[in-house]
């Protein structure tokens, strides 16, 4: 009895020293620890001309991407030539999946990557903690990402905490939604493509009723959406976008309790009474709708820029209606001539710098390089003279143009050029989707046209705060719900104030209030919210 | 009833229903597997076309062509089945060696060991703490991260732990006595007899490891070592229009057909092996169950 209790008492003891013992490691503080501009401040403004001349030696950057990309054996050439050309072997992760704990491990674990291409809230997050180096005084010295900024200068104050610089944006347009007809139907019925209210409803009826595909059955909806797809044209024709916030005159009105959110959907209620929308549309799967248009069910939709070669490209509707054509439209008018597809927000990305990167000058330089007209088309296409061919500053080939996708000595890419782009070059962009093949020209027009369709913006557009943060979800989900049950009809339109207050008081106002205060600091306004 | 003849109708009718009614079962259950490997060798405008797959439009191994020579299958694939081998093995050394000492009633310290091993069951100190710990081993991006730290399942080791325990003892005594020590008890005595749970054991590592993916995930960095669960995730799930849009991807988004026929090289491997070994698996189940 004795010796097991001794025993016993030694095991114990031996269980309870090993759980002590172990790194002294400051885990989860070291978030709190150097603030950045003391590191970065003591490392030396390069001497961006000598580097031209001596050959470089060459150093690895650790780069963690959000991207569901992955190397492959068409990107291998790029990531050859940098480390030939400019010294940087890219050590690069790809993340996607579960990519927001993969990298708060990372952080955690004192392992920042020296390049992170991540997203602006979650940027913003790590920023106001310190993790990444401050570019305020060390940007001025690299032209292109000067010359990248001056031209959107509004964007800066999105990678800022404090006045200090963290991150450099990645940015796109803002126009990225259009709506898509099936233009054979318009021909059938002797249609074109709608402007106005209602010309746009009369579309819906003819397309519902008037059997626009000739097979003598009613088996056609006008417009087909998927759940969580905006109903953002709608929104634009009456000035009112849920969790977006206005500016209505003078003061800035919050979205999803406004006037015009309300009459859009009572627009919408109306077509979907009707029977012009497809049932299904605000509870179905994005694969459901592809199918539906496959089955030629659906007459109209909203969707991404992309979605309109996609349904050829990727969807087969070409196959599955061979007879059917699709056509875009601009963004209808409402009675009181608004109109608009919602703004996208134009800050995709961000790229920051950890605050304890080494050769913080290299990394600079190869941001730089990655803005400039060479760079960027490298990163984005494929090493040059094998991927795409420039002339006289234009581009020349680029293996996009040709249907078979070949390179100039007629390898087929089968992988992907992309893979380690951060950097969008909104002037450059659209000269990759020129070409004959009907997949580049219908990219083109879906491009172009959404570029620039009449926007709806939000005006807190990427702002946030902890108040934000802490209540939108709940707010969102309140949101999300009763838009459905007004639709459906199952809450009636009369209740609308009651609606309103229950938002209020879920929160709504004091987070616009929040936003409103980073709204005026960091654009330099002195903005007022709307009388709630 | 009066006679034996006519009770038989009643129970006929009674097999025969019954037999109907499971296999429309099976067949409702069996359908989705069906309906991809249908979709797999159909083309695109098939699968779209909607409604319910009955047969192929054709046979085209294009699909497949297409998994297969992605040079990060093949490889993913390897990558699998070595953690699902090795880890298995691993885990099975030492679950057994674990549970044999822990089933010895004399062991000094016993009571204390087990509540320490079963608390870790219960309780788990979180995902940083964890990766903390793998990354001062050393541990990221090597394929061992995704064997050593989950080497051992406590509950699983409990399961055995009883089962050894239920072994009489005068059968290690007698061993004893002849001269043998622990590890050959263990070897010749012990093993032999534990040959089911042991199977059942075995096989739940296995489909543990196989499935994993969660570890993969956080632990790799870089795509040499990543099991074949992952690439499916990321090629199944992350390739639907609504996430892919944010990113404007303007490459090959991977088809239908060829997701369809990723999943049934994917299921393939375990679809065949498990029948035969399912007779291990029925019996496992019930193993801490009943004594004798």
């Amino acid at each position: 009895m004795k010796k097991r209790m001794i025993a016993m008492l030694l095991a114990c003891i031996l269980a309870v020293s090993t759980t002590a013992c172990g790194r002294e490691e400051s885990s989860a503080d070291n978030k709190t620890s150097d603030s950045p501009s003391s590191s970065s401040s003591s490392e030396a403004v390069s001497d961006v001309n000598d580097e031209s001349e001596e050959p470089l030696d060459p150093i690895t950057v650790s780069m963690f991407l959000v991207s569901g990309r992955f190397e492959n054996e068409d990107s291998d050439p790029t990531k050859q030539y940098i480390l030939a050309e400019l010294g940087i072997d890219m050590d690069v992760t790809l993340s996607i999946d579960n990519w927001e704990q993969k990298y708060s491990l990372l952080v955690s674990s004192q392992n920042i990557p020296s390049i992170s291409y991540i997203t602006p809230s979650v940027f913003y997050e790590y920023a106001e903690q310190g993790a990444y180096a401050d570019l305020t005084d060390l940007i001025r010295n690299y032209p292109n990402i000067v010359k990248y900024i001056s031209e959107n200068e509004a964007m800066w104050s999105r990678v800022s905490v404090d006045g200090k610089i963290y991150g450099i944006p990645s940015l796109n347009t803002a126009g990225k939604w259009n709506i898509t007809y099936r233009q054979d139907w318009l021909e059938n019925l002797g249609l074109s493509i709608p402007e106005t209210m209602e010309e746009f409803t009369e579309v819906m009826r003819a397309f519902t009723e008037d059997d626009p595909d000739g097979n003598g059955v009613k088996d056609t909806y006008g417009f087909g959406n998927w759940d969580g797809n905006t109903l953002g044209m709608f929104y634009g024709m009456f000035g009112g976008a849920s969790e977006y916030y206005h500016l209505n005159g003078d003061t800035i009105e919050i979205g999803s309790i406004s006037e015009g959110y309300k009459n859009a959907l009572m627009y919408y209620k109306e077509l979907y009474d009707k029977g012009y929308v497809d049932p299904e549309s605000l509870t179905q799967k994005s694969e459901q709708f592809w199918q539906k248009l496959a089955q030629g069910k659906v007459g109209s939709w909203v969707g991404w820029w992309s979605q309109y070669h996609a349904a050829y490209q990727d969807y087969g509707f070409g196959e599955t209606q061979p007879d059917g054509s699709l056509v875009l439209g601009g963004a209808v008018k409402g009675p009181s001539g608004m109109s608009g597809m919602i703004a996208s927000d134009p800050v995709t990305n961000v790229v920051a710098i950890s605050y304890n990167a080494e050769n913080i000058d290299r990394i600079l330089e190869f941001i730089d390089w990655q803005l400039s007209d060479i760079g960027y088309r490298v990163m984005r296409y494929g090493v040059e003279g094998e991927y795409f061919t420039m002339n006289g500053g234009q581009l020349d080939y680029f293996y996009r143009y040709d249907s078979d996708m070949k390179t100039v000595s007629g390898k087929v890419v089968d992988g992907d050029t992309e893979v380690f782009m951060m950097f969008n070059r909104t002037d450059i962009y659209p000269e990759q989707l020129l070409g004959d093949t009907q997949v580049q020209v219908m990219a083109y027009e879906g491009y172009s046209t959404a570029r620039d369709n009449v926007l709806l913006t939000n005006e807190f557009q990427g702002l946030t705060s902890e108040v934000f943060q802490n209540k939108m979800p709940d707010i969102t989900k309140y949101v999300d719900e009763m838009r459905i049950r007004f639709i459906l009809g199952n809450e009636s339109f009369d209740n609308w104030d009651s609606y309103a207050a229950e938002y209020i008081r879920l929160g709504g106002l004091e987070v616009a209030e929040s936003l409103l205060v980073e709204y005026n600091e960091t654009y330099d306004k002195n903005a007022t919210l709307a009388e709630y | 009833m009066k006679s034996t003849v006519k009770k038989s109708l009643p129970d006929k009718l009674f097999m025969a229903i019954n037999s109907l009614l499971m296999l429309c079962i099976v067949a409702v259950m069996l359908y989705p597997f069906w309906y991809i490997c249908v979709g797999s060798v159909s083309s695109i405008g098939h699968i779209f076309k909607g409604g319910f797959l009955v047969w192929p439009d054709g046979f085209s191994t294009t699909a497949y062509e297409h998994v297969l020579s992605n040079s990060r299958i093949p490889r993913a694939f390897f990558n699998s089945i070595f953690i699902t081998v090795v880890g298995t093995l691993i885990s099975m050394i030492l679950t057994t060696i674990g549970a044999y000492v822990l089933s010895k009633p004399y062991l000094p310290g016993r009571t204390g060991m087990t509540m320490f091993v079963v608390i870790t069951m219960l309780f788990s100190g979180g995902l940083i703490p964890f990766y903390l710990t793998v990354n001062w081993l050393g541990l990221i991006d090597t394929i061992w991260s995704l064997i050593i730290p989950s080497a051992i399942s406590t509950y699983n080791m409990i399961v055995m732990r009883n089962f050894f325990m239920a072994v009489p003892r005068s059968l290690e005594e007698s061993a004893q006595i002849d001269g043998a020590r622990h590890f050959r008890t263990l070897l010749q005595i012990y093993l032999p007899l534990s040959k089911a749970v042991i199977a059942t054991v075995t096989l739940f590592y296995a489909v543990g490891y196989w499935n994993s993916f969660f570890n993969a995930i956080i632990f790799l960095n870089k795509p040499d070592y990543q099991p074949i669960q992952v690439i499916l995730r990321e090629i199944l799930l992350m390739s639907r229009t609504d996430i892919l849009q944010a990113q404007d991807m303007s490459k090959n988004v991977p088809t239908e057909t060829v997701k369809m026929a990723l999943v049934v090289v994917t299921v393939a491997p375990i679809a065949t092996i498990y029948p035969f070994l399912q007779k291990y698996f029925v019996k496992g189940v019930m193993i801490g169950s009943v004594k004798g």
